[in-house]
This record gives structure tokens, C-alpha cells and sequence, in this order.
């Protein structure tokens, strides 16, 4: 899947040639000053910085009330499809991963929900990478993370002045596509990628936003490491996790690559390898300090 | 893409019989408007479906009558509900929805070439009135050994499908015991419970399967009788009642343990009802 970044002050942009194709739904204040997925129109500000909504966006899906059929000439007949496509922006990856396990329900196996379907079919997930994940947060606990874009179409992370926009399903690479066709442009992956890269911690044709490790803050990650059902355990690890108890440094030791294998010593937090051997603050440089704790 | 199956099949009903003398049973014989909604509904006893009326709601019923009898379906109703009493208000001409066939049926190919012990309680006999109508059929009569079937109800008033319990107490090919909890005056066969006719007719338990339906209080001694007559729990076949909803395991109303009613019974084995988590 292919990637590109926009300027956060070009994000108004991008939501402005979405709102051209469909319905947008970003993250605004309510009036209770709760962040939460709203119609926005193109002056409201769109909120970046929440830790999540009140409300997850499954409603989006499965709503409370629906038409399910309507009657004419005394026959059942089932009321025309959404006319337009909808547009979540801003879905967090444990709410985007949710969906996987709703599909199971209700889009895999002998019969699927017809009206679950076409909502789904209609829907484009853009899911925003976390970085202000709560003590109370579980995503790792069922395979996913606060970078884990399993689930949504496009997975947008916040960067220092860019947002990186990765396609993760080819509707997201569609989408992503157009854009590009449209702009004629295409930006080059961002350079920390890149420099990463360069130091062989992974593949460099396949710059991956991952590498970038996004710095948690010391998230005390509760014993219960059970996965949920039929979810699929992923391949590696793929948030950096760089504040870990000895058990969890145990249980997350991620899959090395067999060169620039290093570690952070540190005399809190137990050993854990960190590709490159670059200290953690180099491998912090560059996200964005949002978080108070990780502004220093 | 296959159909919408939260739509109903178009029907009306053609005929209402009442079945018992409270008045709170009745059999209601649909029809299907198009012939490509009767194409389309075919089902094998042991399955329900969903019937519903427009601005009242949809509830879930065992279909009462064979695919044998192709031209129609039944659905035998006690009068409990909002639904269902909306639907004894009904005349025949009026108009329904028929959502299914749904569920797992009987397990026809394991109940061939076995001898079949039925044993039913009160309203409850409507599936299994199409499980016997099935096997009668001369088309399926063959493939079954004997069959033995014990019906209780609490008085002779409260017996249901009388005609054709008296048509089938007149053949050969099939036994049909019937009792009465409290018989009255001109009631001349079993009085007490199924289990003590199942306990005194001592069925084989060799070769054969047992299909119950009933109040629980019936099934719950039913099953220790079948078991001190030697069947295994895997030959001993229940449906279960349940207040299914979507009828197609999406909405999570009817689960047991992993297991949707809807979907996956309503026909179990006490075997595979053992497995099952103690919530019903």
C-alpha cells in the first residue's frame, strides 16, 4: 500500500475535495466541548488533539433506528441505498480495528447483513494514528495499537508539520490515487522515514511509518495479553513501545532484523531493543510533541 | 447478489381453525401471493419462520405443516401477546409477511431408517405435527422404521389437530397414544402424563432416535425416562423455544453460550444442549 503526506495546513483542503464527493465527518467540539465525530461544515475547525470520542463510530454502521424495508404495491421492497459516500475522518485505530470484528459478523460467513454491507461499502474509514493513548486503553490487548491501521481505508498520522496519509485498502488507494491525480503531485515519503531507513532497520523501498516509533507515554499495560477471538495476531509489534516493564519487554520484544540490532539502557525501564541502535530520543525526534509528558 | 433476507414473502391467510376449546390456539393456513415466493420457501420440519404484520411487529413460529403439503403453510398460534393477539383478530383475506424458512430442521438424515419415538406436550406439537406428516407421506413412509407417538395435553379440550390425530389413531403404520392430564367425562384413553405412557409402552431404544417437544417441566422428565429406557443423549432430538429475531445469527437476540437459536437450533441433541452454558 502506498503512502504520501499533505502540510497540516493543508488538511482543510482535504477534507474540502472529500466534502466534493460525499458527507464528512471530522472530529469538532460539541456543544458539551466534547471532541466528536461531526459534519463539519468547511469553516468549523477540525479537532487533531483527543484522546477519543465519547460515542465509537459504529453507530455509522449499525444505527440506532433505520429503514429496513418499505412497502409498495403491497410487496416488502428494500429502500434505496445511500446516494453519497460518507467520510470518517479521524477514527482511532482501536475503533477502526473494531470493524474487523463486526465484519465477522455481519459480512463474512454464509449470510451477510445486506443494509450493514452497503453502509460499509459506502463508508470510507480514515483512521488517525494515536498519540495520546489513556491508561485505560486496550488496542494492544487485541491485537492492535495506536498505529495499527488494520480496518480503516486510509490510516493518517500526524507528523511535525505533515499528516501521512497510508492507503490500507483499495478503496483508501483509490482515494489516494484521485487525489494525486488531481494535485499532479506527489510528495516523497517524509525524510525521518527515510534516514531511518537508511540506518537498516528495515526494508528502504518499503518506508514504513512504524519505524518512526510513536512515542507512547508510559502506558501501564495490564497483564490480560489475551487476544480476541478470530482476530489475527499480527506480525510484529508495530507501536513502539519504548517504557516497558520487564514482563511486557518479554512479551513484546519485537522481531529483530538480523543486522543494527541495539538497545536503550535505561535504568528504569528494562531492556528493550530498538532497531538501529539510535537513542530513543533520536527515534522520538521529529513526531510532534502532543502529549505533555513527551514534550521534554 | 441473493436476497434481502429481512424482507418478507408476501401471504395471506386462507383459513383459521381453532383448535382448542379455550380458544387460544389457532391454526392459521397462509398462502403465498406469487408463485415465485412459494418457489422460493422451501423448508424441512423442525424449521420456523418469521410471521409478520404490518405496524404490529414480527414474531418467530415452527412451521406446523410438511413440505409435503406443498399448496399452503401452518402456523398453529396460542393467543399469549400483542402479536399473536393481533393475529387471532385476524379474518381469512387478511394479509401477512413470511420471513424463512429459518433454522436447522430435524435431523432428517440421521431419523432414516431408525425407529422414531415422538413425544409431545401441549402447544408445543406443531412441529412435530409436521414431522409426522412428513414421514407419513407416502412419498417418505419407507424410510422410517416404526414410529411411536405420545401427545399429552392437560384436558381433551386442549388437544390439538384432533381430525388428523383420529385419521392417524386409525392407521397401522404409525402408533398414537394420547393422554390427558385431568381426563373428563367421555375420555377414554391414557390419563396422566406422557411419561408415564412412555414409561408403560417401554419403547426400544435400539436403532431409534426420540424427538421431544414440550413445556419444560415435561421435557425436563421426559429426558430422564428416555434415558432409563437406554437413549443416548445424542439420540434424543429437542427444539428449543426461543424468541428469535432476525432469524439469521446478526442480532444476538436468541444466543446460547456460542450457539444462535435461530441459526444453529432451534433443533439441538441433548447432547449438543449439555454442551451449551445453563442460560435457558
Amino acid at each position: 500500500m502506498t503512502e504520501k503526506t499533505i502540510a497540516h495546513t493543508d488538511l482543510e483542503t482535504f477534507l474540502d475535495r472529500l466534502r466534493a464527493a460525499g458527507v464528512v465527518y471530522a472530529p469538532a467540539e460539541d456543544e458539551a466541548g466534547d471532541v466528536a465525530l461531526t459534519e463539519v461544515s468547511p469553516t468549523e475547525p477540525v479537532v487533531l488533539e483527543y484522546s477519543n470520542f465519547h460515542l465509537s463510530p459504529k453507530g455509522f454502521f449499525l444505527p440506532q433506528n433505520q429503514t429496513l424495508l418499505c412497502f409498495k404495491d403491497g410487496k416488502a421492497a428494500e429502500p434505496s441505498p445511500p446516494d453519497q459516500e460518507t467520510f470518517l475522518f479521524g477514527v482511532r485505530p482501536c475503533d477502526a480495528r473494531a470493524l474487523l470484528a463486526l465484519d465477522q459478523v455481519f459480512l463474512d460467513g454464509e449470510q451477510s447483513d445486506p443494509y450493514y454491507a452497503r453502509l460499509r461499502a459506502t463508508t470510507t474509514v480514515i483512521a488517525l494514528a494515536c498519540t495520546r493513548p489513556m491508561p485505560s486503553c486496550f488496542c494492544t490487548s487485541v491485537g492492535g495499537g495506536p498505529g495499527d491501521g488494520a480496518g480503516a481505508d486510509i490510516l493518517a498520522v500526524g507528523l511535525e508539520a505533515d499528516l501521512l496519509l497510508r492507503a490500507q485498502s483499495p478503496k483508501g488507494e483509490d482515494l489516494r490515487a484521485n487525489r494525486a491525480r488531481e494535485s499532479g503531485q506527489q510528495r516523497p515519503a517524509p525524510a525521518r522515514c527515510v534516514r531511518l531507513s537508511a540506518l537498516g532497520s528495515r526494508q528502504p523501498e518499503m518506508p514504513c511509518v512504524w519505524d518512526v516509533q510513536l512515542p507512547l507515554p508510559h502506558v501501564p499495560l495490564l497483564r490480560h495479553h489475551r487476544r480476541g477471538p478470530g482476530l489475527p495476531r499480527p506480525a510484529r509489534q508495530d507501536v513502539g513501545l519504548l517504557r516497558l516493564s520487564a514482563l511486557h519487554a518479554a512479551r513484546f520484544r519485537p522481531q529483530s532484523p538480523p543486522h543494527a540490532q541495539g538497545t536503550v539502557a535505561a535504568a528504569d525501564h528494562a531492556q528493550v531493543p530498538v532497531r538501529s541502535g539510535e537513542s530513543r530520543s533520536a527515534l522520538l525526534r521529529g513526531m510532534r510533541p502532543v502529549h505533555p509528558e513527551l514534550s521534554g | 447478489m441473493s436476497r434481502n433476507p429481512y424482507l418478507p414473502y408476501p401471504a395471506h391467510i386462507e383459513e383459521v381453525v381453532v383448535e382448542n376449546e379455550a380458544r387460544d390456539i389457532k391454526t392459521f393456513r397462509l398462502a403465498f401471493e406469487d408463485l415465485d415466493s412459494a418457489a422460493a420457501f422451501r423448508h424441512l420440519p423442525g424449521q420456523f419462520a418469521e410471521l409478520s404484520l404490518p405496524g404490529v411487529g414480527e414474531a418467530p413460529f415452527g412451521i406446523a405443516s410438511s413440505p409435503t403439503e406443498a399448496d399452503y403453510l401452518l402456523f398453529t398460534v396460542k393467543r399469549v401477546g400483542l402479536f399473536t393477539t393481533e393475529l387471532h383478530s385476524l379474518e381469512p383475506g387478511a394479509g401477512i409477511g413470511v420471513r424463512g424458512p429459518m433454522g436447522r430442521p430435524f435431523p432428517w438424515d440421521r431419523m432414516a431408517g431408525k425407529d422414531l419415538v415422538i413425544v409431545g406436550g401441549g402447544f408445543a406439537f406443531t412441529t412435530l405435527r409436521a414431522a409426522i406428516k412428513y414421514i407419513l407421506d407416502p412419498a417418505h413412509r419407507g424410510d422410517f422404521g416404526s414410529v411411536l407417538v405420545i401427545y399429552g395435553a392437560r384436558a381433551p379440550g386442549e388437544l390439538m389437530y384432533r381430525r388428523e390425530l383420529a385419521e392417524w389413531q386409525g392407521r397401522d403404520d404409525i402408533q398414537v397414544h394420547l393422554t390427558v392430564d385431568k381426563a373428563d367425562e367421555g375420555w377414554t384413553q391414557h390419563e396422566g402424563v406422557v411419561t408415564s405412557v412412555l414409561e408403560a409402552l417401554k419403547p426400544s431404544s435400539e436403532n431409534a432416535l426420540a424427538l421431544a417437544c414440550g413445556p419444560p417441566i415435561m421435557i425436563k422428565f421426559t429426558l430422564v425416562s428416555l434415558h432409563a429406557l437406554g437413549f443416548p443423549d445424542d439420540a434424543v432430538i429437542l427444539s428449543l423455544e426461543m424468541r428469535m429475531k432476525c432469524g439469521i445469527g446478526k442480532c444476538g437476540r436468541c444466543n446460547i453460550g456460542s450457539k444462535y437459536v435461530c441459526k444453529d437450533g432451534p433443533v439441538f441433541t441433548h447432547e449438543e444442549l449439555r454442551a451449551l452454558p445453563a442460560e435457558y
